[in-house]
C-alpha cells in the first residue's frame, strides 16, 4: 500500500533527534534546551513506533505511552527547575548558571 | 508513478515537522520557537494516526501538546521573555558541536542504508502493516499485564507533582 | 757487694729525686734550693765512697742495663750502663763540680726571682751528664746528650730579658743542632750494620771484621759523623761559635757547663768511641784538634772580656784534649780533662766574684783589684793561671807536657812537624793571654782609677764565694794527680784510665789495625811497646824544656806591655794591624757563618717569595678566572637548558592542565555534549 520504509521512519527521527541534540547543546537558553528535549523524546517515540509497526513488536506502542509519561513529569520538574534557576541567577542563559571560579 | 496519499501524506507531514524542529531550533525569539514546536508536534501526530494508531495521536495531542507545550508556554510567560531576543555568539562548542554532528550523521546514514548487513534483519516493505491496538486493548493490556509498571508510573507522576511544587515555591523570607 | 751496688745507685737516683722534688716543690717556698744541696750531696759523697775504693784498688766494674724492648733477633734496645774507674773518676768531678757550683749560685743569685727554674734545670743537667758518662749503650747517650744540649740552651738563656742572652742561646743550640745530625746518623749507620747500639757488642763486631756495609771507609764516615757531634758540643773548629756567645749566661753556669762538664762530653764520646777508631779518623781528630788549640788562643790574645779570654781558652784546652786523642793517647786526654775542669772551674768562679764585685763590669782593661784586699782571690787565680799554663808543680803540667810530648814523637814519627809546632806555639799563646788577664787584673793600675775596687763586700755571703774557688785550687796542684809532680808514668789516675783501655774487648784489635797502617802516612805509635817508652824518655826533656820556654817567653812579653808599661799596647797593635783584627774578630768565623748561612737563606728565600707571589700565585689566580668562566658558562647552561627543558616540562603540563581544565566549564551543556559524544563512541564500538 506504500513505500514508506523502515529507512524513512529512521531517516526522519534521526534528523529530529539531531536538531534536537543541537538544540540541547548548542543554544543558550534554557527554554530552547526543554523544547530540544521534547524534540529528542518524540524522535524516539517515532523510533519506537517504527520498530513496532514494522517488526511486530508488541511492546512498542506501550513504550510510547511510558515515554510520553515521563516526558509530561519531566518537562513539569524542568520548568520548577528553571524557574528556580531563574530567580537565583537572574538569567536564563544556562552559562550564567555557573558557581564556578573564574 | 501513482499519486499514493500515503506517501504523500507520510512526506508532507515529515517535512512539516523537520520545519518546525529547524524553526523551534533555530529561533532567536521563545515564542516562535515554542510555535514551530507545536508544528512539529502536530505533524508527528498526524504520522501517528497515518499508521493507524488514534490511541497515540490522541495521546500526542492531549498530552504533549496539550499539557507539555502549554506549560512551557505558561513557564514563558511567568517569566517575562516576550521580548527577550537571544543574540547567541557563535561559541567554541558550537563548532564543536558541529563536528560531532557530522561525524554522527554520517555514520547514521551509513548504518541505516547498510541496516541489513549489520542487524541481520530482513527489510520488509510496507504491505503489511501491523494493526495497530485499540484503545480499549491498550487499556487491557496495562491492567493485565504492566500493572506494576502503571502504578509505578502513578506514583512518578504524583512525586514529580509534588516535586516541581515544591520547587517552584517562593521563599518566605 | 751489696753496699757498693747501693752506693753506687744512690748516685743516680738522688740525681734523678732531686731533679723531682726541686720541679714539683711550689715556687713561693724559700730557699728551695736546700732539696737539690742535700741530694747532690748525698751524690757527692757517694762517689767520694767509690772513689776512695778506686784509689785503694778495691773496686770492681758495675754494669746495669736498663731493657726497652727486644725484637727477636733482629733488634734489641737495652740501656747499658757500665762504670768502670774511668767513669768514676769523672763522676766525682762531676759530682764535686756542680755541688760547688750549686753553693757559689747561692749566693750568686740570691736575689733572682726564677731560681726555682734555675736549680731545676741545673739537676736536670747533671743528671744528664751522668747519664753520659755511665751510658754504653748510643742511643742512651744520644738522649741524654741532647738533654744536655737543652739545659745548655735554657741556662744561658736564662735572664730572658737579655736579648744578647737570647741570641746567644739560640745560637749554642742550633750549632750543637748541626752536630747531633751528624751523631744521629752514625747512630743509623750502626744501628743498621750491627743491629745493636751497645758498644760492647759493636766493638766486637768490628774485632771480627764486620764493617759497616762491609767497606772500611764506611766505618771510618761513620766515626766521622759521631764526631761531628763532639766537635760540635766541645766547640772545635769550625763549631766554636757559639762558647764565646754562651758567656751571656750566668758565671756559674759558665763554671760548670762551659768549662768542665758539657764541652767534655765531646771528649768523652770520641773517647767511648776511641775502641773502634780507625787510624784515618783519628787523624782527622788530630788535625781538627791541633787546628782549634792554636787559633782558640790566638783569637784569646785580642779579647779584653773576662769571661770571653776564658772560653777561648777553654776552646783551646779542648783542642788539646782532642788532639791528645788523636795521637792515641787516651788517658791522656781524660787526665787533662779532669785537670782542666778544676782550674777552669776555678778561674770562672773567680771571673763571677770579680764581675760581682765591680757590679757586672767585665772588661779587664777597666778593672783592678788591690791584691792586699782580696788575697784568696789572689792566691787563687794566681794557681789557676800557672795550672793553665802548664807550669811544673800544678796539676795540668803532668798532662799538658805529656800531649807535647807525644806531639813531638808523633810528629817525628811521621815527618808532619805541624802538630807539635802548633801545640808548642798554643802553649806560647796560652801563657801569653793567661798572664795578660792575670797582671791586668792585679797588677795594672788604671789611669784615673776608674773603678778601682768599687766595692767593699761585707754585707754579702763571701764565704759561699770564696770556699769553692779555694777548694778549686787546691785541687789544681799536682797531688791529685800522682806522687811525684814531674813523672806522669806514677800518676795514678792516668794509669787507672790506661789499665781501663787494655779491658775493652777491642783492645787487640786496635793494636793489630795499627800495625797494619804502619808504611801510610799515620805511623802509629804502639803505646806499649819498649820501643815506644824509650821514645818517650828521651824526648821528655826537650819537651819541658820547651815547654818552659814557651811560658817563659809569653809572661815576659805579658809582663813588658802589662806591668811595667814598657812597650805600650796600643804601639803593637798599630804595628800587628792585621793580626790584631784577624784575632779580634775571631777570625771572621762569625762574618762567614752569617754570609753563607744567613744572608745564603735570606735569598734564597726572597727568590721562593718571588716566585711564589708571581708565578705560583698568578697560576691560582688563572685558575680561579677559569673557574669562574666555567661557572658562568654553566650558569648560562643550568639556566637556558637546564632550567628551559624543566620550564618546557612545566609548561608542556600547564598547557595540558589548562586544555583539560577547559572540560570542567560548569556549563551544563558542556556535559551533556561531551556524554552526547562518550555515548556515540561506545555506540560506534558496539555496532562495530
Amino acid at each position: 500500500m506504500t513505500s514508506i520504509s523502515l529507512q524513512h521512519f529512521l531517516i526522519l527521527s534521526f534528523i529530529l533527534f539531531s536538531l534536537g541534540t543541537y538544540a540541547v547543546i548548542v543554544r543558550k537558553n534554557i527554554l530552547v534546551a526543554l523544547i530540544g528535549i521534547e524534540l529528542i523524546l518524540n524522535a524516539a517515540n517515532l523510533n519506537f513506533f517504527a520498530f513496532s509497526k514494522f517488526k511486530n513488536y508488541q511492546f512498542g506502542e506501550l513504550a510510547i505511552i511510558f515515554v510520553i509519561i515521563i516526558a509530561a513529569a519531566e518537562a513539569a520538574v524542568a520548568l520548577a527547575i528553571f524557574i528556580n534557576l531563574y530567580r537565583n541567577f537572574a538569567s536564563i542563559n544556562p552559562d550564567k548558571a555557573n558557581t564556578m571560579k573564574e | 508513478m501513482n499519486f499514493n496519499i500515503y506517501d504523500f501524506s507520510f512526506y508532507s507531514l515529515s517535512f512539516f515537522s523537520v520545519i518546525g524542529a529547524i524553526g523551534a531550533v533555530l529561533s532567536r525569539r521563545i515564542f516562535y520557537a515554542l510555535a514551530s514546536l507545536l508544528l512539529t508536534l502536530i505533524s508527528i501526530a498526524g504520522i501517528f494516526i497515518l499508521f493507524d494508531s488514534e490511541f497515540l495521536f490522541l495521546i500526542q495531542i492531549l498530552i504533549y501538546i496539550g499539557g507539555i507545550l502549554t506549560l512551557i508556554i505558561f513557564a514563558a510567560i511567568f517569566l517575562n521573555l516576550y521580548n527577550v531576543y537571544n543574540d547567541e555568539k557563535k561559541s567554541f562548542g558550537y563548532w564543536f558541536g558541529f563536528l560531532i554532528a557530522a561525524i554522527f550523521s554520517s555514520f547514521m546514514i551509513y548504518l541505516i542504508y547498510n541496516e541489513s548487513k549489520f542487524f541481520n534483519i530482513e527489510t520488509e516493505r510496507v504491505g503489511n502493516l501491523i494493526s495497530s491496538k485499540k484503545i480499549n486493548e491498550i487499556g487491557k493490556e496495562l491492567i493485565e499485564r504492566y500493572i506494576a509498571l502503571f502504578h509505578l508510573f502513578a506514583i512518578f507522576l504524583l512525586a514529580a507533582v509534588i516535586a516541581s511544587a515544591s520547587l517552584a515555591r517562593k521563599e518566605k523570607n | 757487694m751489696a753496699t757498693i751496688n747501693l752506693i753506687f745507685f744512690s748516685i743516680p737516683l738522688s740525681a734523678i729525686v732531686g731533679f723531682i722534688l726541686t720541679f714539683i716543690v711550689p715556687k713561693k717556698i724559700k730557699r728551695i734550693y736546700f732539696i737539690e744541696i742535700f741530694f747532690s750531696l748525698i751524690t757527692l759523697l757517694s762517689s767520694l765512697y767509690l772513689l776512695i775504693l778506686v784509689l785503694s784498688k778495691n773496686f770492681s766494674s758495675i754494669h746495669f742495663s736498663i731493657d726497652i724492648f727486644k725484637l727477636n733477633s733482629n733488634f734489641d734496645l737495652i740501656f747499658n750502663y757500665q762504670a768502670n774507674k774511668t767513669e768514676i773518676y769523672l763522676i766525682f768531678l762531676t759530682a764535686l763540680i756542680s755541688f760547688l757550683v750549686r753553693l757559689y749560685s747561692i749566693e750568686y743569685l740570691k736575689n733572682e726571682e726564677r731560681l726555682k727554674n734555675y736549680f731545676v734545670v741545673l739537676s736536670l743537667f747533671v743528671l744528664s751528664m751522668y747519664g753520659i758518662i755511665l751510658s754504653k749503650n748510643l742511643f742512651s747517650l744520644y738522649i741524654f746528650w741532647e738533654l744536655v744540649g737543652f739545659c745548655s740552651y735554657y741556662l744561658i738563656g736564662f735572664w730572658r730579658h737579655k736579648e744578647a742572652a737570647a741570641n746567644a742561646a739560640k745560637k749554642a743550640f742550633i750549632v750543637n743542632r748541626i752536630g747531633d745530625i751528624g751523631f744521629f746518623l752514625s747512630i743509623l749507620i750502626f744501628a743498621s750494620t750491627y743491629k745493636t747500639l751497645d758498644l760492647g757488642n759493636i766493638s766486637n763486631a768490628i774485632g771480627k771484621e764486620i764493617y759497616p756495609f762491609s767497606q772500611k771507609e764506611f766505618l771510618f764516615i761513620a766515626l766521622l759523623l759521631a764526631s761531628l757531634g763532639a766537635f760540635a758540643k766541645s766547640a772545635q773548629m769550625p763549631f766554636y761559635v757559639w762558647l764565646p756567645d754562651a758567656m751571656e749566661g750566668p758565671t756559674p753556669i759558665s763554671a760548670l757547663i762551659h768549662a768542665a762538664t758539657m764541652v767534655a762530653a765531646g771528649v768523652i764520646l770520641i773517647s767511648k768511641l776511641f775502641a773502634i777508631s780507625t787510624a784515618e779518623f783519628l787523624l782527622i781528630v788530630a788535625y781538627i784538634g791541633t787546628i782549634t788549640a792554636l787559633a782558640a788562643s790566638f783569637i784569646a790574645l785580642s779579647q779584653n772580656d773576662i769571661k770571653k779570654i776564658l772560653a777561648y781558652s777553654t776552646i783551646s784546652q779542648l783542642g788539646y784534649m782532642f788532639a791528645a786523642l788523636g795521637f792515641g793517647a787516651y788517658s791522656l786526654a781524660l787526665g787533662h780533662l779532669i785537670a782542666h775542669a778544676f782550674f777552669k772551674a776555678g778561674l770562672f768562679l773567680s771571673a763571677g766574684y770579680i764581675i760581682h764585685l765591680f757590679e757586672g763590669e767585665q772588661n779587664i782593661k777597666k778593672i783592678f783589684i788591690d791584691k792586699k784586699k782580696e788575697k784568696i782571690l789572689f792566691f787563687s787565680f794566681s794557681i789557676f793561671s800557672l795550672s793553665l799554663c802548664g807550669f811544673p808543680f800544678f796539676s795540668s803540667f803532668l798532662t799538658k807536657d805529656s800531649i807535647l810530648n807525644f806531639s813531638l814523637i808523633f810528629s817525628i814519627e811521621n815527618n808532619n812537624y805541624f802538630f807539635s809546632a802548633s801545640l808548642f806555639l798554643a802553649s806560647l799563646l796560652t801563657s801569653f793571654y793567661t798572664f795578660k788577664l792575670f797582671f791586668q787584673i792585679f797588677f795594672n793600675k788604671k789611669e784615673h782609677n776608674f773603678l778601682n775596687h768599687a766595692r767593699h763586700i761585707s754585707s754579702d755571703n763571701k764565704t759561699l764565694y770564696l770556699a769553692p774557688i779555694a777548694i778549686f785550687a787546691v785541687l789544681s796542684l799536682f797531688y791529685i794527680f800522682s806522687s811525684t809532680p814531674f813523672d806522669v808514668n806514677r800518676s795514678f789516675v792516668l794509669n787507672d784510665i790506661t789499665s781501663e783501655l787494655k779491658l775493652l774487648a777491642i783492645h787487640d784489635f786496635y793494636y793489630r789495625h795499627i800495625d797494619n797502617t804502619k808504611g801510610d802516612f799515620l805511623n802509629a805509635l804502639d803505646l806499649n811497646s819498649l820501643e815506644f817508652n824509650q821514645k818517650y824518655i828521651r824526648y821528655h826533656l826537650l819537651t819541658t824544656l820547651l815547654s818552659l820556654l814557651m811560658f817563659s817567653i809569653g809572661i815576659v812579653f805579658a809582663a813588658i806591655l802589662y806591668i811595667k808599661n814598657i812597650l805600650k799596647p796600643e804601639k803593637i797593635k798599630k804595628k800587628l794591624f792585621f793580626i790584631y783584627k784577624l784575632s779580634e774578630k775571631k777570625l771572621y768565623f762569625d762574618e762567614l757563618y752569617d754570609i753563607i748561612f744567613v744572608d745564603l737563606t735570606i735569598y734564597l728565600s726572597r727568590f721562593a717569595a718571588f716566585i711564589d707571589k708571581n708565578i705560583i700565585d698568578k697560576t691560582i689566580e688563572f685558575v680561579s678566572y677559569s673557574t669562574k668562566i666555567i661557572a658562568l658558562l654553566a650558569k648560562y647552561l643550568d639556566k637556558y637548558l637546564i632550567d628551559g627543558t624543566l620550564h618546557l616540562i612545566a609548561f608542556i603540563f600547564e598547557f595540558l592542565g589548562l586544555l583539560i581544565r577547559k572540560i570542567q566549564t560548569g556549563k551544563v551543556q558542556t556535559y551533556i555534549a561531551l556524554s552526547v559524544l562518550i555515548m556515540i563512541i561506545i555506540y560506534i564500538f558496539i555496532t562495530n
